[in-house]
C-alpha cells in the first residue's frame, strides 16, 4: 500500500532478543538516510501483535527467538503484511532454517555479522524488489520442488516454469545473477524477478501445505 | 486470510463513494425479480452438481457409460478410452496402454454378477476386464459392425450385448436375435426378476433366453421411446405421450405427461424411487410420483443439454454424460443456496436479518441491500437512497423500520422504500459493523471507535474517553441480567452494565482478544466467536477455550445460532458446522475429552465454505426455523430439522506400492505377504478412498504395524512414503473418513516382509552358531574371542569418541582462542591509536574481520559436530556454499556439478570433517599456487561411497615434482592423510599448463572404525 507521507523513506522494524545487538543495529538504522525505524521487538508475540499496525516495508528478522521462532513469526504475519518484506538474520549460515524461513514468506536473509553498509544496502535492495539468493538455497528449493512433484496431484500447488527451473538450476551450479543473465541473455533485473517469482511460488505451496498441516492445530502453537 | 484480503479491497473501494455521499435521491426506485409461482415441495436447490471434463483428467468430454463396480470404482467409458474415477484421479485405460482394447471409442460398461467389467466398442467389439486384465472378445456377424449401447446379463448371470440396430448376442456362443429399427435406438432393461427386455423401433419385446427369441409385446402403446427396470416390479415404459409403470402386462403408475418429444437416451429409476430421463436436447427431467417434477438444464449448470447416459451410484449420486460437456453429478444438497438474479453483482454478502413480515434482508459488500420476500428478491441501491453500497450491519429496530450501517457513510433508516440518515446520527460517520435491539427499545450500534446506544433520535457514546481499550466493536449481545455484552478486534471482550464499562481479554483467560460474535444462552452462559482462537465460554465468571484440538473443524467463527434440537451451527471459513449444545458445555465443564462436530461444506451443496464474518448478525432465523448464513457465494440456508444425510463407510483401496524404484502388486498375493529384497530403500504406498460426497475432503490415516504404534494422520493426501525399513515383518493399514467425520473399521491393509541381508538371517547365525558348537574346543576359543572382540569394539568405540572430543576441543581452543585473543590484543591496540583515526579504523576493521573470521569457525565446528548433517546432501549443499563464499570475492569463477538428486547416504561427522578439511585444502592450493580464473566441484555418488573432485584451469604442475616442492608438499600429504585415516584415497592429475585435478574418493561406509 502506498505511503502517503515521507514517501522517499523506507520504514524498517526489527525483532532480535538479544539487545545490545538490536540497539546497535537500530541506531544505525536510526542514523542513516532514508530509513525511519517504525519499531523494535524482543520477542515474536510482541511482533505479531504490533506489526500489522505499523505496516513496515522491511522487517529484519532474528530466526533464532526465544518462544515462538522467527519462522513461525513470519509465517503468521506474512498474510497480514503482503507487502512488506522479512529478511532474516541470523548468527550462522544453517540452509535448513533459512529455507524454512523463505518457503513460509522471507524474501532473504542476512547473516548479524553484516557491515553496516552491507545491511543498509541489502535493506534499500529488498525494497527496491532485489531478490537475494544463494546457490545452496537455489539447490535446495529446486529440490522441494522436485519432491512435491511426486507427492501432490491437487493441482492447486503452482510448479515451476521451465524458465524459472533453468535459473535455479543454474543458480545451483555456482552461476552468479549476472553469469546467468549472459547465458541466458537476459537482464540482471529479469533474474531478479524470475527468482521473486520463485519465492512466490515457494510460499504459495508452502502455505498450502501448512494449512493442510496446520488446519487442526491452534493458533499461537507451533510444532 | 481471506477475510483481510477482502476488507483491503473494502477500503480502497471506499475512497471512491465518499463522492456519492451527497448522492442525488431520484423518485425511489427498486429493482424487483418476482418469485416462482407455486413453490411446493422441492425445488432445483435441493440439487447441486459439479461437473468434469478433459481438462481436470477425463480422457474424453463425450462420456457414453457410467458403472460403479463392487470395489467402489466409477468407470467411465467415452470416446477417448476408458477411465476409472475414484472422485480426485482419474486412472485412463486407452488401446495406447492397453493393447486388449480394440478401440477408444467406447460406448456401453457393464459389471456382471461375477465382479468382471464389460465394454463395449462403438465398431462392435466387446472387452473383458477381469482380474487386473484386459481381454478382448469379437463377435462379427458379416456387415453388424454396429455401436454396442448395451450390456447386461439375464436370470442365469450369462452376459447379453445389444447393438444400436437392435441385435441382441449371448457373448458366450455368439446366439442373436435382433428386433430391427432403423433410427439406432435401442435399448435393453433387466427388471426384477432379471428377465430381459429390449426397446427397439418404438416396439418393446421380451428375451427368451432358452430359444434366443425376441417376443413382442403390443399393448404397450403405439411407440415406445425408452424403458427402463422399475424397482418394485416392471417397467418404466415412455410411450404414447406418458411415462407409466408397466407391470404383468398392465399399466400401474402415471407419472403424466412425457417431458420427451423424441427417443429417450438415458432414463432409471433412482433409490428414492424418482424416474431420472432426458433426450437429446432435453436436459435432465427428474419425476417423483406422482406428479413431481424437476428439469436440469443449462442455467442448472449443465454443460450440455443432451443425455447420453445416466447412473446413479451407492451414496445416490446421480452421474449424467452431458453431450459433448463431459461429467455430471448431481447430487441432493443440505445447504440451499439463494441468490438473487443479478448475483449480488459479484459482491458478497455479509450479514443478514429477519423482518416482521417474514422478509431476509442482506447487506453486501458493494451492492447495497437486498430483500427476499415470498419466493422474491429486491433490490435497493443508491437510487433509493443508499448512497453508501458498502453495507456492514442490519437490524429492524421496530416493525418495517429497518437500519443499515455503513462502511464511511453512517446509518440509514428505511421508511416505505426510500433510505435516509436516521434522525440524530446525520453526523456519525465512522464505520459500523454491528446492530442490536435491545428489549428497553435502544439500538445498539457497534462502531470502529465504540458503542452508541440510539433511542428516539439521541444518541450516548461508549468510546476510549469512557475507558474501552481498542473500541473496534464487531459483536453486541444482551444478557437477561440487563448488561450489554460487546465483542471487540483486538480488544477482548467487554461488558457494560449500569453505566460502567469492564472489558476482559486474553489474559484474564479468553480464547482471542478478537472477537467476531456472541451468542446469550438461557442457562446464563455467553458463548464468544473469536478470529482464530475458537469458541470460548464465559459462565460464572470462567472461561472455557474450545479450538481445533478439541475437534472444532476451524478457529475461526463467523456466527453462532441455535435451533430448537438442542445444537449450535457455527459458520466458518470453511462451512457451517453443527455440534450438539451438550456436547460443548460437557467438554467446557471439563468431562468430555473430544468434541463431535458435524461440517457441511461442497459435499453437502455449499457453492462456497467461506462464510462472512465480523459484521453483525452475520446469521438470521426464520419462522420456519431455517438458518441463513451469508457466504461469498450467497446465502446458504440449512433446515435444522431435516435429518442429516446418512453416513456412507468410505471403502479404502491400496492402489500401490512402491519400494526400492520398483512398483509392486499388492493386490495378487493370495494372502503371503510381500517379500522385498533386502537393501531396498523408499517405500511408497499410494491409496485411495472411494466416496464421492465430497472427494477432495476425504480424511486418511494410515498405520505401518511394527513400525508406528498407532495411527497417523494423512490429511487428505492419498500416499505416505518412508525412506527406510529395516528387515521385519510389517502389515501397512490406511483407512478414511467421510465428510461427516465418522471413522470407519473398515480400513485397508496388506503385510509385507522387509527380507534381511544374508547375515542377518536366521539360518545364517543358526548355521553358524551350529558350526561354532561343533567342537568343544572351538565353542570356548569362540568364546573368549568374542568377548575379546566386543571389549576391543567397545575400546575403539571409547576411542573414536575420545578422537572426536578431542577434535572439537583443539578446534575450540585453535581457532576461538586464538581469534579472541586476537579480538582482545586489537581492540587494545585500537585503544591506543585513538588520536589517529585512520590507524584506529584500521585496527577496528582488523576486529571485525578476526570476528567474522570466529563465526565461520564456529559455524564450521557447529555443522560438523551436528548430526542433522549426516547426509550426502547436506555436505554437497555446504562444500558448494564454502567454494562459493571463499573464491567468488577472489574474482574465480566457481561451478558446481553435484547432481540436485543425490541418494540417501548416511556420512558421518568424522567422516565430514575429514573431507570438507581435505577440500578446503584443496581449494587453498588453488587460491594459492594454480592462478586459475575457474574452479569446477564435481560430485559423483558412486555406491557404496562417492567422489569429489576439484578441478581449476590453472596454471598446473608436474606432480612427480612436488615432493621437492615443500609448501605444496605438505598440502597435498595432508589431503593424502586425511583420506587414507577414512581408507579413502586422493589422486591428483596435472600436466604443466594443463590445469590441476585433485579427486577424493570416499567409502561412505568404511568410515573410520566406531564411528557413528
Amino acid at each position: 500500500m502506498p505511503k502517503l507521507t515521507n514517501q522517499m523513506s523506507i520504514d524498517v522494524a526489527i525483532v532480535e532478543d538479544d539487545v545490545p545487538a538490536r540497539e546497535i543495529i537500530a541506531g544505525w538504522i536510526r542514523d542513516a538516510d532514508g530509513f525511519k525505524l517504525v519499531g523494535e521487538y524482543t520477542d515474536a508475540e510482541t511482533a505479531i501483535a504490533d506489526l500489522p499496525q505499523r505496516k513496515p516495508s522491511v522487517v529484519l528478522f532474528d530466526i533464532n527467538l526465544p518462544g515462538m521462532n522467527g519462522i513461525e513469526c513470519v509465517r503468521k504475519l506474512k498474510p497480514h503484511l503482503p507487502e512488506t518484506q522479512f529478511l532474516m538474520v541470523t548468527v550462522y549460515e544453517d540452509a535448513n532454517h533459512i529455507f524454512d524461513a523463505l518457503a513460509v514468506g522471507a524474501s532473504g536473509y542476512l547473516l548479524k555479522q553484516t557491515r553496516r553498509n552491507e545491511l543498509l544496502a541489502a535493506l534499500r535492495d529488498v525494497h527496491a524488489g532485489g531478490s537475494p539468493m544463494s546457490s545452496q538455497i537455489a539447490r535446495k528449493v529446486v529440490q522441494s520442488f522436485r519432491r512435491n512433484e511426486t507427492g501432490k496431484t491437487d493441482g492447486e500447488t503452482p510448479e515451476l516454469s521451465p524458465r524459472e527451473r533453468e535459473v535455479l538450476e543454474l543458480l545451483a551450479r555456482g552461476y552468479l545473477y549476472k553469469e546467468i543473465a549472459e547465458q541466458l541473455k537476459i537482464s540482471v533485473q529479469t533474474v531478479n524477478t524470475y527468482i521473486r517469482r520463485v519465492y512466490e511460488k515457494l510460499h504459495v505451496r508452502s502455505r498450502a501445505q501448512a494449512v493442510a498441516k496446520y488446519a487442526h492445530l491452534p493458533m499461537g502453537n507451533t510444532h | 486470510m481471506l477475510f483481510t484480503a477482502r476488507l483491503l479491497k473494502v477500503v480502497s473501494r471506499l475512497r471512491s463513494t465518499g463522492r456519492y455521499r451527497a448522492a442525488m435521491v431520484c423518485a425511489a426506485l427498486v429493482m424487483l425479480w418476482p418469485g416462482p409461482m407455486a413453490a411446493t415441495g422441492t425445488d432445483n436447490r435441493d440439487y447441486f452438481l459439479r461437473t468434469w471434463k478433459t481438462d481436470q483428467g477425463l480422457p474424453g468430454n463425450s462420456v457414453t457409460a457410467i458403472t460403479q463396480t463392487r470395489d467402489g470404482y466409477l468407470w467411465l467409458a467415452t470416446y477417448g478410452g476408458l477411465a476409472r474415477f475414484d472422485g480426485v484421479r482419474f486412472t485412463v485405460y486407452s488401446s495406447a496402454n492397453t493393447p486388449a482394447l480394440q478401440s477408444d471409442r467406447l460406448t456401453s460398461l457393464f459389471e456382471d454378477p461375477q465382479g468382471d467389467l464389460w465394454i463395449g466398442h462403438e465398431r462392435g467389439d466387446l472387452t473383458r476386464y477381469h482380474d487386473g486384465q484386459f481381454e478382448s472378445f469379437a463377435f462379427h456377424h458379416p456387415g453388424t459392425r454396429r455401436k454396442i449401447c448395451a450390456i447386461n446379463a439375464d436370470e442365469n448371470g450369462e452376459v447379453w450385448m445389444l447393438n444400436e440396430e437392435g441385435s441382441i448376442t449371448r457373448v458366450r456362443d455368439g446366439a442373436s436375435c435382433a428386433l430391427f429399427n432403423d433410427n439406432g435406438g435401442a435399448c435393453l432393461a433387466r427388471d426384477k426378476t432379471g428377465h430381459l427386455w429390449v426397446a427397439s423401433g418404438g416396439q418393446l419385446a421380451s428375451l427368451h433366453i432358452q430359444s434366443v427369441l425376441l417376443e413382442t409385446n403390443h399393448n404397450v402403446g403405439a411407440y415406445v421411446q425408452g424403458i427402463c427396470a422399475c424397482r418394485n416390479g416392471g417397467l418404466w415404459v415412455a410411450s404414447d405421450n406418458r411415462i407409466r409403470q408397466w407391470v404383468a402386462g398392465q399399466w400401474a403408475q402415471d407419472l403424466g405427461t412425457n417431458p420427451c418429444a423424441t427417443l429417450i437416451t438415458a432414463m432409471l429409476e433412482t433409490r428414492e424411487g424418482k424416474v431420472a430421463l432426458g433426450a437429446v436436447e432435453s436436459g435432465l427431467y427428474l419425476l417423483t410420483p406422482p406428479a413431481g417434477r424437476l428439469h436440469f438444464g443449462r442455467d442448472d449448470g449443465f454443460p450440455h443439454e443432451w443425455l447420453r447416459c445416466l447412473f446413479e451410484d451407492r451414496e445416490g449420486t446421480l452421474w449424467v454424460g452431458a453431450g459433448t460437456g463431459g461429467l455430471v453429478a448431481l447430487r441432493r444438497a443440505n445447504v440451499q443456496m439463494f441468490s438473487p438474479p443479478d448475483h449480488w453483482q459479484g459482491r458478497v454478502p455479509l450479514s443478514t436479518t429477519v423482518g416482521h413480515d417474514g422478509s431476509v434482508w442482506v447487506t453486501t459488500e458493494g451492492a447495497g441491500v437486498y430483500r427476499f420476500l415470498d419466493g422474491a428478491w429486491s433490490h435497493f441501491g443508491e437510487s433509493t437512497g443508499l448512497s453508501n453500497q458498502f453495507d456492514w450491519c442490519v437490524c429492524e429496530s421496530a416493525p418495517g423500520r429497518l437500519l443499515v450501517g455503513s462502511w464511511g457513510s453512517g446509518a440509514y433508516v428505511k421508511t416505505d422504500d426510500h433510505f435516509e440518515a436516521p434522525p440524530g446520527l446525520e453526523n456519525v460517520k465512522v464505520p459500523m459493523a454491528a446492530l442490536l435491539q435491545t428489549h428497553d427499545g435502544a439500538t445498539w450500534i457497534g462502531t470502529a471507535s465504540g458503542l452508541i446506544r440510539y433511542q428516539n433520535g439521541a444518541t450516548q457514546w461508549f468510546g476510549e474517553q469512557q475507558g474501552i481499550r481498542l473500541p473496534d466493536v464487531r459483536a453486541l449481545a444482551e444478557t437477561p441480567d440487563g448488561a450489554l455484552w460487546f465483542g471487540t478486534m483486538g480488544g477482548g471482550l467487554g461488558r457494560l452494565q449500569n453505566g460502567v464499562v469492564s472489558q476482559i481479554g486474553k489474559a484474564q483467560g479468553l480464547a482471542s482478544d478478537y472477537v467476531q460474535c456472541l451468542h446469550p444462552c438461557k442457562d446464563g452462559a455467553l458463548w464468544i466467536g473469536t478470529y482464530g482462537g475458537g469458541i470460548s465460554r464465559l459462565k460464572n465468571g470462567h472461561f472455557a477455550n474450545l479450538n481445533s484440538l478439541n475437534g472444532l473443524p476451524d478457529n475461526f467463527i463467523c456466527s453462532m445460532e441455535e435451533d430448537d434440537l438442542g445444537n449450535f451451527w457455527v459458520s466458518t471459513p470453511v462451512g457451517i458446522f453443527r455440534v450438539a449444545k451438550r456436547s460443548l458445555d460437557d467438554f467446557a465443564d471439563g468431562h468430555a475429552g473430544q468434541i463431535k462436530c458435524r461440517l457441511f461444506g461442497k459435499g453437502e451443496g455449499m457453492t462456497s465454505v467461506e462464510c462472512s464474518g465480523g459484521f453483525q448478525p452475520a446469521v438470521c432465523k426464520t419462522a420456519d426455523g431455517r438458518l441463513w448464513f451469508p457466504t461469498s457465494a450467497g446465502l446458504a440456508v440449512l433446515n435444522p430439522n431435516e435429518p442429516p444425510p446418512p453416513h456412507h463407510p468410505v471403502p479404502v483401496i491400496i492402489e500401490g506400492f512402491r519400494a526400492g524404484g520398483h512398483d509392486l502388486d499388492v493386490n495378487h498375493l493370495a494372502g503371503r505377504p510381500l517379500e522385498i529384497p533386502p537393501g531396498w530403500g523408499r517405500f511408497e504406498f499410494r491409496y485411495t478412498g472411494l466416496s464421492f460426497l465430497a472427494p477432495e475432503q476425504i480424511q486418511f490415516q494410515y498405520w505401518l504395524d511394527n513400525w508406528e504404534k498407532d495411527w497417523e494422520d494423512a490429511s487428505t493426501r492419498r500416499a505416505v512414503e518412508y525412506n527406510y525399513l529395516p528387515p521385519g515383518n510389517y502389515r501397512f493399514h490406511v483407512r478414511a473418513s467421510n465428510n461427516d467425520g465418522i471413522w470407519d473399521d473398515n480400513d485397508a491393509e496388506f503385510a509385507f516382509t522387509v527380507l534381511p541381508h544374508f547375515w542377518q538371517t536366521w539360518w545364517f547365525l543358526a548355521g553358524a552358531t551350529l558350526l561354532a558348537t561343533g567342537a568343544l574346543a572351538s565353542l570356548v576359543w569362540q568364546i573368549s574371542r568374542r568377548r575379546m572382540r566386543r571389549r576391543l569394539e567397545a575400546a575403539e568405540h571409547q576411542q573414536a569418541v575420545e578422537r572426536e572430543r578431542t577434535r572439537i576441543a583443539k578446534d575450540i581452543h585453535d581457532h576461538l582462542g586464538a581469534n579472541l585473543t586476537r579480538i582482545s590484543l586489537l581492540s587494545q591496540s585500537a585503544h591506543g591509536e585513538l588520536e589517529n583515526a585512520a590507524q584506529a579504523a584500521a585496527q577496528l576493521e582488523r576486529i571485525y574481520e578476526t570476528s567474522r573470521e570466529l563465526t565461520r569457525s564456529m559455524d564450521e565446528i557447529v555443522w560438523a559436530v551436528n548430526p542433522q548433517h549426516d547426509t550426502l546432501d547436506s555436505l554437497a549443499s555446504y562444500l558448494g556454499n564454502f567454494a562459493q563464499e571463499y573464491l567468488v570475492p577472489l574474482g574465480i569463477r566457481c561451478r558446481l556439478e553435484m547432481p540436485l538428486h543425490l541418494p540417501h547416504l548416511p556420512i558421518s561427522a568424522e567422516t565430514r570433517h575429514n573431507v570438507f578439511l581435505a577440500f578446503k585444502e584443496a581449494l587453498h592450493n588453488v587460491v594459492k599456487h594454480a592462478g586459475a580464473s575457474e574452479v569446477t566441484i564435481f560430485l559423483d555418488p558412486q555406491s557404496p561411497g562417492f567422489t569429489l573432485a576439484v578441478r581449476d584451469n590453472g596454471r598446473g604442475f608436474d606432480p612427480s615434482s612436488v615432493p621437492e616442492r615443500p609448501g605444496r608438499g605438505n598440502g597435498l600429504k595432508n589431503m593424502r592423510q586425511r583420506m587414507a585415516k577414512m581408507g579413502g584415497h586422493c589422486e591428483i592429475r596435472s600436466a604443466a599448463g594443463a590445469g590441476t585435478e585433485i579427486r577424493f574418493s570416499i567409502h561412505a561406509s568404511a568410515g573410520p572404525v566406531g564411528s557413528t
